[in-house]
């Protein structure tokens, strides 16, 4: 029994072709899922102007590496509370954007999405402090 | 055989003749460009009707297709810029490149430009500058307004006309939602602001969050005292939350009316897009 298996699993790996197990093969599938340690990029904290700015983005990337990396994506808005905060203080200022991430924080339950538009990539509720929505006069089709 | 070699030899004379017709002439690009358009290639349309123009910048469709493709390309501030080479004396254009003019600010949002171009534009008509002057209006929240503007046009049989008049009328007469009593209420209470706006869920969530702050910092100012950091951390984090909400509140007061205006507006949007 032992001699059949053994024969059958050496005439098998005769009938594999050579590029199978040559290094050019092998790259083939290399990078076909991410690269799950490749660090992500926060743009949100890039630019700064003024000293707050650079406070809060460091308070920002500390948070996002060490406690928002280890933890599961749970924030229903999209860009989520950690990135609306900051967004919010770099557009409005220290207390307009610290207020509206306050407020921000008590809305994300998850219990009104139809106040929302919904992010159709992402299945995420859009909240942007930066946008203004704005009603289009003018058609884009005609 | 002398008659069908000669017929053979004439069709190929007449193949030859009209293979070498150009295709590139000015007729055949606007045939081209028109079809770009018609097809939704915009920016592809921008270059063609510019080629056009360079061509023939006397023709007045191809100006107007020239600046309606700047526009539906999303390039509106480009299109304003070429109008502003194409036309050096807007108030003398024709009516119809007045419109595609007007579409253009319209879109880009320039009411100084738009207003100073509709008062002394001579092509359009009456009608069209009142109701050009009324979609302002209407865009800019301004309904009051908008309502004294719609008045000056007596007609009663023009549909756009009735339905500005009626869905002025509804924007001024809806109920709004106060943001500063909505705001006064969450100071009096938590997420009652909320409440009042409709956003209830909301509402508790603030006042759960706000009164589990306080509880917390109650509890720990009577355990640690005022000399510990604890309690002054619920209480940073709770006034946090407190003031958070009151402006909340009135956001969502503004939302509200914002949504409703929009409603409006997506209305008025329609019928200007039907009419023009």
């Amino acid at each position: 029994m032992r001699f059949t298996v053994i024969a059958f699993l050496l005439l098998s790996l005769s009938g594999l072709k050579n590029e199978a197990f040559s290094q050019y093969s092998a790259g083939k599938y290399r990078n076909m899922l991410d690269d799950g340690n490749i660090k992500p990029e926060f743009w949100q904290a890039k630019d700064n102007k003024n000293e707050i700015q650079v406070a809060f983005s460091g308070l920002f990337l500390f948070y996002k590496n060490f406690m928002s990396s280890q933890d599961l994506t749970v924030c229903t808005f999209t860009p989520s509370c950690s990135e609306y905060g900051i967004l919010a203080i770099k557009h409005h200022g220290l207390i307009k954007g610290g207020l509206m991430t306050f407020d921000r924080l008590t809305r994300c339950n998850g219990l009104s999405p139809q106040k929302y538009e919904i992010d159709t990539k992402l299945r995420l509720l859009k909240d942007d402090p930066r946008n203004t929505f704005q009603v289009p006069i003018v058609s884009s089709l005609k | 055989m002398k008659k069908t070699l000669l017929s053979i030899l004439f069709s190929v004379f007449l193949i030859s003749l009209q293979a070498q017709s150009d295709l590139f002439n000015l007729e055949n690009s606007r045939k081209f460009g028109e079809y770009l358009l018609q097809s939704g290639q915009y920016q592809l349309a921008v270059k063609e009707f510019e080629r056009v123009v360079f061509l023939d910048s006397i023709h007045e469709p191809s100006t107007i297709n020239l600046l309606r493709s700047y526009r539906l390309a999303g390039n509106a501030d480009d299109g304003l810029s070429r109008a502003a080479v194409l036309f050096p004396q807007p108030a003398l254009i024709s009516r119809n490149q007045a419109i595609e003019y007007s579409k253009l600010l319209l879109t880009t949002r320039n009411w100084d430009r738009a207003n100073q171009f509709w008062s002394t534009q001579i092509n359009l008509n009456g009608s069209d500058k009142v109701l050009f002057k009324t979609t302002e209006n209407i865009f800019t929240d301004h309904f009051k307004e908008a309502k004294i503007s719609i008045a000056e046009i007596k007609d009663t049989s023009s549909v756009i006309v009735e339905s500005y008049r009626s869905l002025i009328d509804r924007a001024i007469d809806s109920p709004r939602k106060s943001p500063f009593l909505a705001g006064a209420l969450s100071t009096a209470v938590p997420g009652l602001g909320k409440v009042y706006t409709g956003d209830w869920k909301d509402a508790i969530v603030s006042l759960i969050f706000t009164g589990g702050m306080a509880f917390q910092a109650v509890r720990n100012f009577n355990k640690h005292g005022i000399n510990n950091y604890r309690p002054w951390v619920y209480t940073t984090i709770g006034a946090g939350f407190y003031l958070g909400n009151i402006f909340g509140s009135v956001k969502s007061a503004k939302d509200r009316n914002r949504k409703r205006i929009n409603t409006i507006q997506h209305e008025a949007s329609d019928l200007f897009n039907a009419y023009y």
